[in-house]
């Protein structure tokens, strides 16, 4: 039984990392080394055939759930290194690590819970952890430096201490965790009310109906797709940059998956056409794919350029939801796991860019890429891991998930809309192709450099020169590192084709079954799709 | 039994997002995690009890030490009165509606979910501030744990574990959320100082004070590696 070695290891090294990091001392290599701890257990894990009971509840540790564990927790060390090495920002040079871009202790609570969500089958339990998956990002997204109040006299109880709660980015955490539970709130109610052992409303279309809109809904508010978009786009540029991978992409990616359980386990099974729900969703979907695509297209800013381009694609994770076709529940996972690493390693990207730089706005980092181009490359290889290339798992993905939830000619306005995000990413990369401007040509250059040789100086002071020196180079091939495992999976390696397409749920209690049960989609053999279910369009 | 527990739990949540005082918010937060596994039918096991008890104390915790000494001004533009009136009115319309909606468990778990949804919902409609929107939001998982005990009946042992870390996980988040006053060295540090931060008592009073040094009367807290200190004196 693995299952507790891996809760224990994660929560717990989550909670020494950010002692330490409170500390000022150590936080990141505990969190590194409990990370990796939990990767080297996590792959360890025992496959489909290791089921058992914990406290009165089956758990299983199916294989895609082991893929995401170790994905994630590589994403954590690799973002942990980069905290590292980064560039610092002016005036901070030098002064010890710096906890504010430590993202471990973020990374292993997120781990914890993750793990319960994913091992444990029941959609409605494990939606408890889904959503606790996501507050770590929130809780540990408050930047400090916002929320003091500077000046303010520390007096009497109620009168010169802040008020709780102020701030703007406060508001906005807060409002995240708002959307946490309600979207746990809807999705549990839904889920309970169609297939919960009441078995209320399962035989009745309509309130069927109802269910599958209650439960996008879920995924939409969670996901932050249109129109709920507008409080994550801001709070990304507002939050901790070692806090927004598990904030925007990994806790969503955990709860969509978890409910996307429980529409297969649910929902599916009863064999309902519910063509104006799946019609309405689908149109969601379709909307946040435009949005997305033309709001990363049009921003000059970095931050809010990741933001949209992520609000883009998260558009694909609403597909499923769209779709009568039993073989999105393998593209829907496989996205689901391309998609959160392969944005986090273009959050690390706009990470090093700005600090390489000193400015987050497109207009002033012209010539980009002549000046470093390792994180042109790895700019690039993150765009082919998310929109894919022909023949590359990633783009099969984002077909058949367009297969299953429209019919032409929309299905192909819908495919040409998506690729307005690599069209974003593309046109990032030809402003970088241009005359350099000045803040970039003083910028340091990004090749590996060697400290003046100096036989008085110690080894320790060595390394320590050597890393100021190089931190460009040094951060650029760790988000390179990042591109290359995103576009790994992307590709299909690590046998993430069929991880994605097994473990198929069985039917809750109240959902009868149309078929005998669900059956592994066309996704889980080595073709696309070829007939295309009926479609709401 | 499952009646005074309803209500419990429903004060409980009034108290959270209505309380003026750090104390009425935290305490309103303990009762509305404690009491909710009593609206279980048939009742949970002793040892599952105690676990969400403690929970609720930790959860309680974490807020009264994040909150004690601010200006808690209360997310609800109605006061505690008009919100005990709407939620024993959306209590009574749950108890009816398990006519329609027949789950496995108890009318008054429905009827405490119900008036639980309507208490945030009233909460969350006056632009709350951020740690508001989490109070909401702790209310509504304590909503959520209704719902399933009124649809489901009881739970397993697993989930209500898993409830109770959600509950303290919100609450621990909503405590994290609470801004941190910046001092300089010269003003006077409050009672409520960070009690993760590193604190040491300096040497000498009339000298400046140093971290790890004991002297009369002045407390010294702040962090390792550069972070703000504070000073102040014992009270």
């Amino acid at each position: 039984m693995t299952l507790m070695p891996l809760v224990l290891v994660a929560f717990g090294g989550s909670l020494l990392a950010w002692l330490a990091q409170r500390a000022g001392r150590g936080g990141t290599a505990a969190g590194v080394a409990a990370l990796a701890a939990f990767g080297l257990l996590a792959a360890l894990m025992p496959g489909p055939a290791g089921d058992a009971t914990l406290a009165g509840e089956v758990v299983t540790q199916p294989a895609w759930a082991r893929l995401f564990l170790v994905a994630a927790a590589a994403t954590g060390i690799l973002t942990a290194l980069l905290a590292v090495v980064v560039p610092r920002e002016p005036g901070t040079e030098g002064k010890g690590p710096n906890p504010e871009l430590d993202p471990t202790p973020v990374f292993l609570a997120f781990l914890g819970a993750a793990t319960l969500a994913l091992t444990i089958p029941s959609p409605v339990t494990a939606l408890v952890p889904a959503a606790a998956a996501g507050l770590a990002g929130v809780a540990l997204g408050w930047l400090p430096a916002a929320s003091r109040v500077r000046g303010g006299r520390a007096g009497a109880a109620g009168e010169a201490l802040p008020g709780a709660g102020a701030g703007a980015s406060g508001r906005r955490l807060g409002m995240e965790l708002l959307r946490i539970s309600v979207a746990l709130a809807v999705a549990v109610t839904a889920l309970e009310l169609l297939a919960g052992s009441a078995d209320l409303i399962a035989g009745e279309p309509f309130a069927v109906g109802g269910a599958l809109l209650a439960l996008s809904f879920a995924v939409a508010l969670r996901v932050g797709t249109v129109p709920f978009h507008g409080n994550g786009s801001r709070v990304l540029g507002e939050v901790k940059d070692a806090t927004r991978p598990v904030l925007s992409l990994w806790g969503p990616a955990v709860f969509a998956v978890v409910a996307l359980t429980g529409l297969e386990a649910a929902i599916v099974p009863l064999g309902l056409p519910l063509a104006w729900e799946r019609g309405l969703v689908a149109g969601l979907a379709a909307l946040t794919i435009v949005v997305g695509g033309v709001g990363a297209l049009t921003r000059e800013n970095l931050d809010q350029l990741v933001a949209y381009s992520i609000i883009g694609d998260s558009g694909f994770v609403l597909l499923a939801f769209a779709s009568t076709d039993p073989a999105v529940w393998g593209a829907e996972r496989a996205w689901l796991l391309v998609f959160p690493l392969a944005k986090s390693g273009l959050l690390a990207w706009a990470l090093v860019t700005a600090r390489m730089f000193g400015s987050r706005e497109l207009s002033n980092l012209r010539g980009w890429v002549r000046h470093a181009p390792v994180l042109g490359v790895a700019l690039s290889l993150v765009t082919v891991a998310t929109i894919g290339l022909p023949g590359l798992l990633s783009f099969e993905v984002r077909l058949e998930l367009l297969r299953g939830a429209f019919s032409d000619p929309i299905r192909s306005l819908v495919f040409a809309a998506s690729l307005t995000s690599a069209a974003a990413l593309a046109r990032v990369v030809i402003v970088g192709l241009g005359q350099p401007t000045a803040l970039v040509q003083a910028a340091p250059r990004g090749w590996p450099q060697r400290p003046q040789r100096d036989l008085r100086r110690r080894a320790g002071a060595t390394a320590g020169l050597a890393l100021n020196l190089n931190r460009v180079p040094a951060s650029a091939a760790l988000v390179l590192a990042m591109s290359l495992l995103a576009v790994s999976l992307g590709a299909g390696l690590f046998g993430l084709r069929g991880a994605a397409a097994g473990d198929v749920p069985t039917g809750l209690p109240g959902a009868q079954p149309a078929n005998g049960g669900a059956t592994p989609g066309p996704f889980s053999t080595e073709s696309p799709v070829s007939g295309a279910s009926p479609s709401p369009s | 039994m499952l009646l005074a527990a309803g209500a419990l739990v429903v004060a409980g949540g009034i108290a959270c997002v209505a309380g003026r005082r750090a104390a009425h918010v935290a305490g309103g937060a303990a009762l509305l995690l404690a009491a909710s596994p009593l609206l279980a039918d048939p009742m949970p096991g002793a040892i599952l009890i105690a676990e969400r008890v403690v929970g609720a104390a930790l959860a309680g915790e974490l807020l009264w030490l994040a909150l004690r000494g601010r200006v808690v001004a209360g997310s609800s533009s109605l006061g505690w009165s008009p919100l005990a009136l709407i939620g024993i009115a959306a209590f009574a319309a749950g108890i009816g509606a398990q006519r329609i909606v027949p789950g496995a468990g108890p009318p008054e778990a429905l009827g405490t979910a119900l008036a639980l949804f309507v208490v945030a919902a009233m909460a969350v409609a006056a632009r709350p501030d951020g740690v508001h929107a989490g109070l909401a939001a702790l209310v509504l998982v304590a909503a959520t744990g209704a719902v399933r005990l009124a649809l489901s009946g009881s739970t397993s042992a697993l989930e209500s574990l898993l409830v109770a870390g959600l509950g303290v996980a919100a609450a621990g988040t909503v405590a994290l959320l609470v801004p941190r006053p910046e001092f300089t060295p010269a003003e006077p540090a409050p009672d409520d100082a960070d009690p993760l931060s590193w604190v040491a008592i300096g040497l000498d009073a009339g000298a400046p004070a140093r971290r790890g040094s004991v002297a009369g009367g002045t407390v010294v807290t702040g962090k390792r590696g550069g972070g703000p200190s504070r000073t102040g004196r014992l009270r």
